[in-house]
């Protein structure tokens, strides 16, 4: 019987990740220890090894493809063993992953107790349903009727900005014509080839600058288009982004400017470096912000900023070692390892 | 022009004292046996070899099914059977007894227990055809000697029995049926019954057709013990006993039903004992004495004696020719095993009881009768066991190496196409006793009720199979007068009361249009419609589609919804919804006068069986309706208004509900709404609404019905389902609240759906 393969469960609260690349072959046989394929985590690539040794028998998600942890993403075997046909290489639809239950949307013992599950709704006295409206701090739901969308969706524009006429603000057929009219899509000249590459892309034709013929859309105007459209992140940069957010966000910053004299400093490290010690003008700004730190404790901590709660200190701050500060940038990607929101303390940035 | 048929009683009081003679009902009366019926000739020497014949192919046929059970019956030992298991091993006696004492053109309906009646009248029919007719039945047949064409169409009919029961395309049903809904309509076999007594109103209407037809005909009705406990059953030994198709009141035709009530007394239900446990008479018999002053002309009869049946279904049958009918028989007999394979019996009987049955067993005791009066030697006798084992192995072979139906054609045979678009001669000119009844116009309008009854006036006029029958629509003309003046015009053959019996009024509507006629029958309240859902939905609405289109069930049932007259709960209904869910069944609904006219001549004229509803609010509705001939096809919806904004889609009265909403969304806001009366839920037009909903863009669904399981919710999915991309708001339905109609006005009125209900729907997605 082949085995199949597992996507790990990389962090607790990971539900899905994406293959990066498969490092073996469809048949290509496999020593127990040897790296499958690597995947793309929140924090960083990881590699997977192989538990057993066998022939990779079948893969089943191609690199980029989202699929639920835990499920599998190829076969493993012996040469010539059949692979079970259950498995999809598309990831199963939303409904089919309670493997990684959300711990907010877990009933509560109670609403367990079969007394008080709701009866049916077919009891005579209140057989009306509520109506569905969304809690009012939800932000509002973009609606679109079923034939506005597709109007929308044959014009090849967003109608994102179009603004419903119908019930709950609803965007219906009218409300799609009378913004095509307002925006002059009826003189808009597109040649086919382009509309239909546009609707492929899911881009909108509106936000098209024409350059052929009287301001016609060409493929190149699309293909234009097409490259300067955002593509998304990777899991990793979204993390970074967000985390360099955070770090902003939540410390406290204030800038000053001082003027300093830095012409003895400037020969000192000339010095240094004929003596074989290369040090930046950065790595003596730090040793300098390090030594007023220790003068100024409280400069060095964290709060939560509740009164009741006091400073807290670090043990033995870690000079050169500030983020944000050293040449490992965190927002790089390649070397990117370092998590700028682990370390939260008080910087002062100066600017010359 | 003859005498008036009208009835009007003269019943005066009458008070003095007597006693009632119940009569008397004989049993085991047959005192003859083989020789003396050989000497006195009434049967033949070949006569009583072929009674053995039968009883053993029988026999031969349900032990295949019993030893296909562990692997043991040797011709086919590796059949997977699947299917019921219901042998009437014992029972040959009376199966084969009764059928042979009936001809080529008499009927029998059946039981789920009915392996034998089936067996047996096909092999008695096909002893009384000619060469001709028997080369119909078996066409390849190389020789053109009648022994072998006999032999092989003996041979046939044991292959497609067993194909049947195997699911088979070859089988008499082209395996819809099986085992427990065989039917061969060629020899007169109008269907086994899985529903227990759900065949005897069907043979009660199937004796009304021979006896209005004046066929000459019998229906032997064969059905348990069990059955008669059953209350379609006690309806229909009452409707078939009715003192009108006998006594003064009969003037063109006269007679009593030829129908046999022939119980198949094995003296179990399934398992529990009829006589001794759940009924409060010995004997089976004294039921007759309940329905008729002659009792039937009941006896009981030694079902284990194969003469002693045939004698009494002979003299039965006889009976029923010369006008005496119906006729009830209590055939004493014994089932060996048990309801079905899975029973192993000890639960309730001992085996002491089945070995003293087993001792007189039918065919044992036939053979000594056989040997004793010599009409056949042992050897004769070994000759005539191994043809019927050598035939029903090949048969049996045959039929494992026969065709399955193709799956894609699991919907054939669902509905007809057909409809009668002309009227055979012999029934094209019936005779009026009287003038027809005058139909008022003004302005070339009518009302909805008489647009009704111009529709079934010029049906019958144009065919003499159109019948009419139902509770008080004779003299009286009907509880809201659509039919007065039938009476008078076509005489009571054609148009009567029944018995307050809505289950037997459509069974045996059923019955009689599987047998040759085109009855209308008439369900005073909608509501009444489920005392009788048994045979609208499990009979006539099944039997073209069970017996693989072998028959056609040209039936309309009328049926008349109350709804806002302070009524109440058992008298307001609207049900169409729980028909639409039943497949086989057309169901329709007019809204105007001219469409009521015109869907009413379609539907008789259509072969399919239909659910005629009809609205009390309607029916003083006037419209313009043409006087001469025109039809309305159904499963075609009509556009009552053409609008561009939003579709709304109705049947029945609230059609009218929907064109006043229109007019008031014009006025008020200037929205131009889309009328469709659907008419017909079944066949449902959805062209026409999608089309609609296609250019509209939003769609109300609205019917007086409760919302729950109304039909409103399957259209509107189905819009949702096929017109998804076209839709700018979800699909709303209008219906009754969810509750039960009230007696109250003000609470009837907060009930029903009405004009504003349809605005506010139309309103919440404008």
């Amino acid at each position: 019987m082949a085995t199949p393969i597992i996507m790990p469960k990389f962090g607790q609260m990971t539900e899905e990740s994406a293959i990066v690349e498969w490092l073996k072959k469809e048949g290509e046989s496999v020593a127990k220890g040897d790296i499958l394929f690597t995947v793309e985590t929140d924090k960083s690539v990881m590699d997977v090894e192989s538990f057993e040794a066998g022939i990779l028998l079948k893969i089943l998600v191609k690199p980029g493809v989202n699929v639920p942890v835990q499920s599998p993403v190829g076969f493993l075997g012996q040469p010539g063993e059949k692979v079970p046909e259950l498995v999809t290489s598309a990831p199963p639809p939303a409904a089919a992953k309670p493997q990684v239950p959300n711990p907010a949307s877990l009933p509560s013992p109670t609403a367990n107790r079969p007394d008080t599950v709701a009866s049916p709704v077919l009891s005579a006295p209140s057989p009306a349903l509520p109506p569905v409206t969304s809690a009012p701090s939800a932000p509002a739901r973009f609606r679109i009727s079923p034939r506005a969308a597709k109007l929308a969706a044959d014009c090849v524009i967003d109608p994102a900005p179009i603004r419903g006429s119908g019930p709950n603000g609803r965007v219906v057929e009218k409300d799609v014509r009378s913004y095509l009219a307002a925006k002059g899509y009826a003189a808009l000249r597109v040649s086919p080839t382009a509309k239909q590459l546009a609707a492929k892309e899911k881009l909108n034709l509106l936000s098209i600058t024409g350059t052929g013929d009287s301001g016609r859309i060409t493929v190149a105007d699309v293909e234009r288009t097409l490259a300067e459209k955002p593509r998304p992140l990777s899991k990793m940069r979204q993390i970074i982004a967000q985390r360099l957010t955070q770090s902003v966000v939540t410390a406290p910053h204030f800038f000053v400017t001082v003027e300093v004299d830095m012409t003895d400093l400037v020969k000192f490290r000339a010095r240094l470096k004929e003596q074989g010690s290369p040090l930046t003008i950065t790595d003596f700004i730090s040793q300098a912000a390090v030594l007023s730190l220790k003068e100024f404790p409280d400069v060095n901590s964290s709060t939560d900023g509740r009164p009741e709660h006091t400073l807290e200190q670090p043990r033995s701050p870690r000079p050169g070692r500030l983020p944000g500060t050293g040449t490992r940038s965190a927002g790089h990607p390649q070397r990117g390892r370092s998590d700028p929101g682990r370390a939260q303390r008080p910087r002062q940035r100066t600017r010359r | 022009m003859t005498k008036s048929p009208l009835y009007l009683s003269d019943m005066r009081p009458k008070f003095v004292p007597f006693e009632m003679d119940c009569g008397k009902i004989s049993a085991y009366r047959y005192n003859r046996d083989l020789a003396s019926e050989l000497a006195a000739g009434t049967i033949t020497r070949e006569e009583a070899v072929a009674i053995l014949e039968d009883m053993l192919v029988i026999r031969e046929m349900e032990e295949m099914i019993v030893k296909l059970r562990s692997g043991a019956y040797e011709p086919i030992r590796d059949y997977n059977y699947r299917g019921p298991t219901h042998v009437s091993i014992g029972q040959e006696g009376t199966a084969a007894g009764a059928c042979c004492a009936l001809k080529l053109p008499d009927n029998i309906t059946s039981t789920h227990r009915g392996h034998g009646e089936s067996l047996a009248k096909g092999t008695v029919a096909i002893r009384q055809m000619t060469d001709d007719q028997l080369r119909t039945r078996v066409p390849n047949c190389p020789s053109t000697r009648h022994e072998d064409l006999l032999e092989s169409a003996l041979e046939e009919h044991v292959y497609r029995t067993i194909c049947e029961l195997f699911g088979k395309d070859d089988g008499y049903c082209r395996g819809r049926g099986g085992s427990m809904h065989i039917a061969d309509f060629s020899v007169g076999h109008l269907g086994a019954n899985a529903i227990v007594g759900g065949g005897v109103p069907i043979a009660t209407g199937a004796a009304l057709a021979n006896r209005y037809l004046g066929r000459g005909s019998v229906v032997c009705c064969f059905a348990g013990d069990g059955a008669y406990s059953n209350g379609v059953v006690l309806e229909s030994l009452n409707f078939a006993a009715q003192a009108q198709f006998t006594n003064h009141l009969s003037d063109g035709v006269k007679g009593g039903l030829p129908l046999i009530f022939l119980i198949c007394n094995n003296h179990y239900g399934m398992t529990g004992r009829c006589d001794d446990e759940v009924m409060g008479v010995e004997r089976m018999a004294r039921r007759a004495a309940g329905f008729a002053d002659n009792n039937l002309h009941a006896e009981v009869v030694n079902g284990m004696n194969v003469l002693a049946v045939r004698d009494a279904v002979l003299r039965a049958a006889k009976l029923c020719r010369e006008g005496q009918g119906p006729v009830l028989l209590d055939i004493d007999c014994y089932r060996y095993w048990g309801h079905s394979l899975s029973d192993p019996r000890n639960e309730y009987r001992t085996k002491d009881e089945e070995a003293a049955w087993k001792a007189i067993d039918a065919i044992e005791t036939y053979k000594q009768a056989l040997l004793g009066a010599k009409v056949l030697d042992p050897a004769g006798l070994a000759a005539v066991e191994k043809r019927v084992v050598d035939r029903n192995a090949r048969a049996a072979k045959r039929a494992v190496a026969a065709a399955d139906p193709a799956a894609a054609d699991v919907l054939k045979f669902m509905y007809t196409d057909t409809t009668c678009a002309t009227v055979p001669a012999e029934f094209a000119s019936p005779k009026l006793i009287g003038p027809l009844p005058e139909i008022k116009r003004v302005n070339g309008e009518l009302n909805y009720k008489d647009a009704l009854k111009e529709a079934l006036v010029q049906e019958m006029v144009r065919d003499q199979r159109v019948v009419f029958y139902g509770e008080d629509v004779a003299d009286y003309g009907g509880a809201f007068k659509v039919t007065k003046g039938l009476l008078e015009a076509f005489g009571r053959d054609r148009v009567f009361n029944t018995p307050i019996s809505e289950a037997c009024i459509c069974g045996t509507g059923c019955g009689a249009a599987m047998n040759g006629l085109r009855p209308i029958v008439e369900l005073m309240y909608f509501d009444f419609a489920l005392m009788s859902s048994d045979q609208i939905s499990n009979q006539a609405a099944k039997w073209h589609y069970m017996s693989g289109a072998q028959t056609e069930v040209p039936l309309v049932i009328r049926a008349s919804a109350g709804a806002g007259k302070g009524y109440g709960g058992q008298h307001s209904q609207t049900l169409e919804s729980m028909f639409c869910h039943i497949p086989g069944l057309y169901v329709v609904y007019p809204a105007t006068p001219y469409d009521a006219k015109g869907m009413l001549k379609s539907a008789i004229r259509d072969n399919n069986p239909i659910l005629f509803v009809e609205s009390q609010a309607l029916y003083g509705l006037k419209g313009p309706v043409p006087e001469g001939e025109y039809l309305v096809p159904l499963g075609v919806a009509d556009v009552k208004r053409v609008g561009t904004d939003i579709t709304l889609v109705a049947w029945g009265p609230l059609v009218h509900d929907c064109l006043k909403a229109a007019d008031q969304l014009k006025a008020e806001r200037g929205v131009s709404a889309e009328v469709i009366d659907l008419r017909s839920l079944v066949p449902l037009d959805l062209e026409t609404v999608l089309r609609s909903v296609q250019k509209t863009g939003r769609c109300v669904v609205a019917s007086q019905a409760i919302h729950i399981g109304s039909y409103t919710g399957e259209i509107a999915s189905t819009i949702q389902d096929q017109a998804f991309d076209y839709l700018d708001a979800p699909v709303k339905r209008v219906g009754a609240r969810n509750g039960i109609a009230p007696q109250s006005h003000i609470l009837e009125a907060a009930f029903l759906p009405n004009v504003n209900d349809i605005l506010d729907a139309a309103k919440s997605i404008l």
